[in-house]
């Protein structure tokens, strides 16, 4: 064995250049990994952020909503215990992912002579495993958040009283002009609408966003309306079909070119990797008709190149995963500027480069081994 | 005449073509003494080079039998094979065949066997010594005159003290000095009670060998 590993260090010093060439089409593929895995969880956070900010995707109202007037007034008239969203958060969920829960209690109110609509809303519930700032905004228990046009016909700012019915509470935001109508709600923590309302411990909404993680065949509102329906029959969910939609297309397009390009490179690399093998046992076929005569077996000549391409492998991901690496660090935050903090150095990956990239070589040098293995010593020194 | 080192009863090979079906050797009946040194001649394409490779196990008959030191060498494994080619024979080859990118000491010890150790080394250098190559033992074969890489070839095939010798036109490529050098380090390791066999259409291994053989056609048809 140490023979055959000298052999296999002497002859990829002679060959240097077929073993660079080998090595870059490695580390080409391996950097592009590397690079694209270390720069893909800043693209995820980006795009969950950029969907975020386009808003929930679902809404769970209670079942005997009159639609007409939900669509018309913009929220159910009727209502159901506030409990609900903790019996979501909890269920044994199948279909159903939520990334962020928010019962929300709204209703119409009247200030100032004209109506406004009051929002109560509870603290966000983020599933388990997602971690990050949930979604919206929070309001503090005695305070209010005022849309634009509320703020601005009543003339008042940060900082001063508002009574509802009867109680005072401190305008802790005016928001800016939205041109939607959101200008002309009030927002309040849950309990504080609930009192304002007279609806202890009432909800008329629960607002979701699910990532949908369904493929593109599936239809996901009718999955996930049986699923649903079956932990909340009282509920009725309605999907904002435009922003779920913006969003799975999102999700599945990345997938949808990930999924195309990585066999892509992967078989690219492995062709080049085989050929250049291919032409190296070619190259030595005397070589191993010697070998065969100087009393080495099969397992010899097949470490020999199988040793090759391992060598081969580790160069490759050494230099690809610096390489990948270092095209992350210092493109990717230009690139996902707002998740840039997210882009590391994944020592992890390196080590998994170390690993799979020397077994990937090996692999895609079987077949070549395999000729060098079976080839028949006596045809190339009678040749000679 | 002792018991035949060598031993092989109608032995035939025979290679597809397209052009049809060649006959490299026609029931070839051959016994080669222990300790003796025999030389086959015969113009290119007789079958010489056929029947030092079958001899050697490196090339299965189609049919006939190969006896090496009493063992049937096509009857063992494919790695008893190995072992019996890397314990019991030397091969040299007319185009030297050394790997290009070792020096002329670790293409010697290419040889070893594992079990060999450090006394690998030593014999390899002592080798190397006795052929002339002592200043030669970190130089390249394409450093080396062609003398030298037959000689380094040589001490190769004689490393692991083989019982034969097995050598293709080993004087193919060298001058008339050069090739008569050779044949008395063969004819050396001959005194030493190793077996030689030799295939050549040069005269200069007849002043050596103590038997001579003519091929002709896949065929040995006289002994001399």
């Amino acid at each position: 064995m140490k023979t055959m590993l000298r052999l296999i260090l002497r002859e990829v010093v002679h060959r240097r250049w077929s073993f660079l060439l080998s090595a870059l089409g490695l580390a080409a593929t391996t950097g592009l990994f590397v690079a694209f895995f270390v720069t893909a969880d800043a693209a995820q956070r980006e795009t969950v952020r950029v969907m975020r900010d386009i808003g929930f995707n679902l809404r769970l109202i209670p079942k005997d909503t009159d639609m007409d007037r939900f669509w018309a007034a913009g929220f159910s008239d009727r209502t159901m215990p506030e409990a609900r969203v903790r019996q979501l958060a909890e269920h044994d969920r199948t279909f159903f992912t939520y990334n962020h829960l928010v019962a929300t209690l709204q209703g119409t109110i009247e200030l100032g002579g004209h109506p406004a609509v009051l929002t109560g809303l509870a603290p966000a519930i983020t599933s388990g495993d997602k971690k990050g700032r949930p979604m919206g905004f929070t309001v503090e228990p005695g305070t209010l958040q005022l849309g634009w046009q509320v703020a601005a016909r009543l003339g008042v700012k940060r900082g001063d009283k508002l009574a509802l019915r009867g109680r005072e509470y401190q305008v802790a935001r005016c928001l800016v002009e939205s041109g939607t109508e959101e200008d002309i709600r009030v927002y309040a923590a849950l309990e504080d609408a609930q009192t304002v309302l007279g609806l202890p411990g009432q909800i008329n909404e629960i607002k979701a966003i699910d990532c949908l993680c369904l493929t593109a065949d599936q239809d996901p509102l009718a999955v996930l309306r049986d699923e649903l329906e079956q932990v909340l029959p009282d509920v009725k969910v309605i999907q904002l079909r435009a922003i779920a939609d913006a969003r799975a297309r999102q999700r599945q397009t990345a997938e949808r070119y990930f999924g195309f390009m990585s066999p892509l490179l992967l078989v690219a690399c492995a062709a080049w990797v085989g050929v250049l093998a291919a032409l190296n046992v070619r190259e030595r076929r005397a070589e191993i008709g010697v070998l065969r005569a100087l009393g080495k077996g099969s397992g010899n000549v097949a470490v020999l190149f199988l040793g090759r391409a391992v060598s081969v492998g580790l160069l490759g991901a050494l230099a690809g995963g610096m390489l990948g690496m270092g095209l992350a660090l210092a493109f990717g935050p230009r690139i996902f500027q707002v998740t840039a903090k997210s882009i590391q150095t994944d020592y992890a990956l390196l080590g998994w480069c170390l690993l799979v990239a020397p077994a990937f070589a090996a692999l895609a040098s079987l077949i070549p081994t395999a000729l060098a293995v079976t080839h028949d010593p006596a045809v190339s020194l009678r040749d000679e | 005449m002792s018991d035949p080192m060598i031993q092989c009863e109608q032995l035939t090979r025979t290679f597809r073509t397209r052009q049809g079906t060649v006959t490299g050797l026609n029931e070839v009946d051959l016994g080669v003494s222990a300790g003796s040194f025999t030389c086959i001649r015969g113009p290119s394409g007789c079958g010489k080079t056929t029947l030092l490779l079958t001899l050697g196990g490196m090339l299965r008959p189609s049919a006939g039998r190969v006896r090496l030191g009493g063992r049937d060498v096509y009857a063992l494994s494919s790695g008893g094979r190995a072992r019996l080619r890397a314990e019991q024979i030397g091969f040299v080859f007319q185009m030297f065949h050394l790997v290009p990118y070792l020096s002329v000491l670790d293409n010697v010890l290419l040889a070893a066997t594992e079990t060999a150790g450090e006394e690998a080394g030593a014999r390899a250098k002592s080798l190397l010594e006795e052929l002339g190559l002592g200043p030669r033992l970190t130089h390249r074969p394409a450093q080396l005159s062609a003398g030298e890489r037959q000689r380094t070839a040589l001490a190769r095939a004689l490393l692991n003290r083989p019982a034969v010798v097995l050598a293709d036109e080993p004087t193919g490529n060298l001058d008339p000095d050069n090739a008569r050098e050779v044949f008395q380090h063969l004819d050396g390791y001959r005194r030493a009670g190793g077996t030689v066999l030799v295939v050549t259409h040069g005269d200069t291994a007849l002043e050596f060998a103590d038997r001579e053989l003519r091929m002709k056609a896949g065929r040995i048809l006289e002994t001399q």
